[in-house]
């Protein structure tokens, strides 16, 4: 059965929208356009109307606004009460978010709530009614699986921040409805008790030209000097995937990817890093993407420009050597 | 004294000669074993670390053919004190949490810990689904766990994403995803598996629960990744594909 709208879900951390909420816009226009209905986004959060501004021309329809004081720290309990509600009124055909902690949170909790069937960590999303067809991940990434569906409506979606569309600017301004925000606090079961940012570390990686990333392939701790000395041969910034820093062989101001720093250097050479989702979400926007690794099916060869088949302990020193006689050479001619 | 359950994954490490097994709705693959989920074996090592501190019991379940149970044999030398294993090979997360909530219904629990996501199906739905379907509060990517004695709530850290965390305070009974790297991994001797290999793991199958297999989806079919830019594959000995490299890497800075 069609009908029911598009209803999307921008993400908002600290009074900020996430990178996936533009794309997720025009992904839903696609939709709804297809399908003959409205798109509705929901804003949560509190003093929200700059942001209600950035997204008047981002496709939707109606901006529904959740705008309370008690909402402007993300709270998974009140949002999900408050987000529910919302989806029990409006009975929307399709919920779309991004495939962030916040998504990988509310979305199995909303899909589950309302009776939905979630479809979660999608590349690609195809409606051909009374089917639903979605490419996603599957194997750390190593493989993509095609599945179908034809469950009842609605459906939750969540997008990886990559396959969204690049954003567009639709003319017309999206008309702006508030929702009534009422909040028992007594009933609660969860309480925020403080939202941390991150303590800036001595170096700013986003801030580099060109970044040497390490993975769990290294190995050991004692082989990181290796990486260190060729991101300093070539004069960038070394910098490393999940594992190599909750391994503590580097700190986690170092990390790349979804939980950790997003960044997009004019090279970015990944050395022994499979290429998780988490980590390529972090750097695919980087200019130019060199991977070294020995498994030649390793995902990370999907977002790179120039690979490497083979072992970094052979590549990696001689590129080391190579840049410092390149170095001296310019230095020589200067 | 705490009483927890984490639910954790046998999932292949490496798969080769992968397709879809047809009429049967799941992937077949060559692999060299099932292992537990990475971040199943933190939120094992999480459980150990709180049972240490305030007493307790950890029982582990896991729904997967009989090859997990390598998996939970894992699990007890970690320092879980009883294993379970549900009968069943599922693909559909919205089936997963089904089967698993309903098992979880018929124990006791103050905290039920699970992972983030699994390495093979990469959904991250189950946990968070078995908590609303249990109507018990739930957190996502959690990085710290602390009980004070006698509380009825936990404490924790959880991620945000790009770096943010969020401390909040939960009440028990609760279910938390945890994330890689909450706590550090001790080391398990190959001797230590071998002995858990001899303790009994209880067995329960779908017809147990007053189940049966039922998918909301269909696998179609798997493929390698579509590649965002064409790879171009540098090759030759490491002297020779190094100089490539540096040219390319110097190139337009």
């Amino acid at each position: 059965m069609l009908g029911g709208d598009i209803l999307v879900l921008p993400e908002i951390r600290k009074g900020e929208l996430d990178s996936t909420a533009f794309g997720l816009l025009t992904k839903g226009r696609e939709l709804a356009d297809q399908l003959g209905v409205r798109l509705v986004a929901l804003l949560v959060g509190s003093r929200l109307d700059g942001l209600i501004q950035s997204l008047s021309h981002a496709g939707a329809n109606t901006i529904l606004v959740a705008d309370h004081l008690t909402l402007a720290d993300y709270n998974p309990e009140t949002y999900f009460n408050l987000i529910s509600k919302v989806i029990d009124d409006l009975k929307p055909g399709f919920l779309l978010l991004g495939y962030t902690y916040w998504g990988m949170e509310l979305g199995p909790a909303l899909a589950q709530r309302s009776g939905s069937y979630m479809i979660s960590n999608c590349v690609d999303l195809e409606i051909e009614d009374p089917f639903v067809r979605a490419v996603r991940p599957m194997f750390a990434g190593s493989y993509q699986a095609r599945i179908e569906s034809q469950m009842q409506r609605p459906y939750v979606v969540s997008f990886q921040k990559g396959a969204l569309p690049t954003p567009k600017v639709i003319s017309g301004a999206a008309e702006v409805m508030q929702v009534p925000v009422e909040i028992e606090e007594a009933s609660l079961r969860s309480k925020v008790v403080e939202i941390v940012e991150p303590t800036e570390g001595e170096v700013d990686i986003t801030k580099a030209e060109i970044i040497v990333a390490v993975g769990r392939g290294i190995g050991e701790e004692a082989n990181i000097p290796m990486i260190k000395e060729l991101a300093d041969a070539l004069g960038g910034s070394i910098a490393c995937s999940r594992p190599v820093s909750d391994l503590g062989w580097l700190p986690k101001a170092y990390h790349v990817g979804i939980s950790g720093k997003t960044v997009a250097p004019r090279k970015y050479i990944a050395c022994a890093i499979s290429g998780s989702g988490q980590h390529v979400a972090g750097m695919e926007a980087s200019e130019m993407i060199i991977a070294i690794n020995k498994d030649a099916k390793a995902p990370i060869f999907s977002v790179a420009h120039y690979g490497i088949v083979g072992d970094i302990f052979e590549i990696v020193p001689e590129l080391t050597r190579q840049a410092k006689l390149s170095q001296k050479v310019q230095e020589q001619s200067e | 004294m705490l009483k927890i359950i984490v639910c954790i994954k046998a999932v292949p490490e490496y798969v080769d000669r992968v397709a879809v097994l047809q009429g049967q709705n799941k992937v077949k693959y060559e692999t060299t074993g099932l292992f537990m989920n990475e971040s199943d074996e933190y939120a094992v090592e999480q459980a150990v670390a709180l049972k240490k501190q305030h007493g307790g019991e950890i029982a582990i379940i896991t729904m997967g053919p009989l090859a997990s149970q390598d998996a939970l044999y894992k699990g007890l030398a970690q320092g879980a004190d009883k294993a379970i294993r549900i009968d069943a090979d599922i693909a559909d997360p919205n089936s997963i949490s089904e089967v698993l909530a309903m098992a979880l219904r018929g124990m006791e629990y103050d905290l039920i810990l699970t992972g983030v996501e699994s390495r093979d199906n990469m959904a991250s739905q189950v946990g968070i689904s078995v908590a609303v379907r249990l109507g018990i509060p739930f957190a996502y990517a959690v990085t710290q766990v602390s009980h004070g004695e006698g509380q009825k709530f936990v404490r924790i850290v959880k991620e945000l994403g790009g770096g943010i965390t969020q401390v909040m305070e939960i009440s028990v009974p609760a279910l938390l995803c945890i994330q890689s790297g909450a706590v550090a991994r001790t080391y398990i001797s190959s001797q230590k598996i071998l002995k858990a290999r001899s303790r009994q793991i209880e067995s329960i199958s779908l017809e147990d629960l007053g189940l049966r297999k039922e998918e909301g989806m269909k696998l179609v079919d798997i493929f390698l990744p579509k590649e965002k830019h064409q790879v171009k594959f540098i090759q030759g000995q490491p002297k020779e594909a190094a100089a490539e490299l540096i040219q390319k890497i110097r190139k337009g800075l």
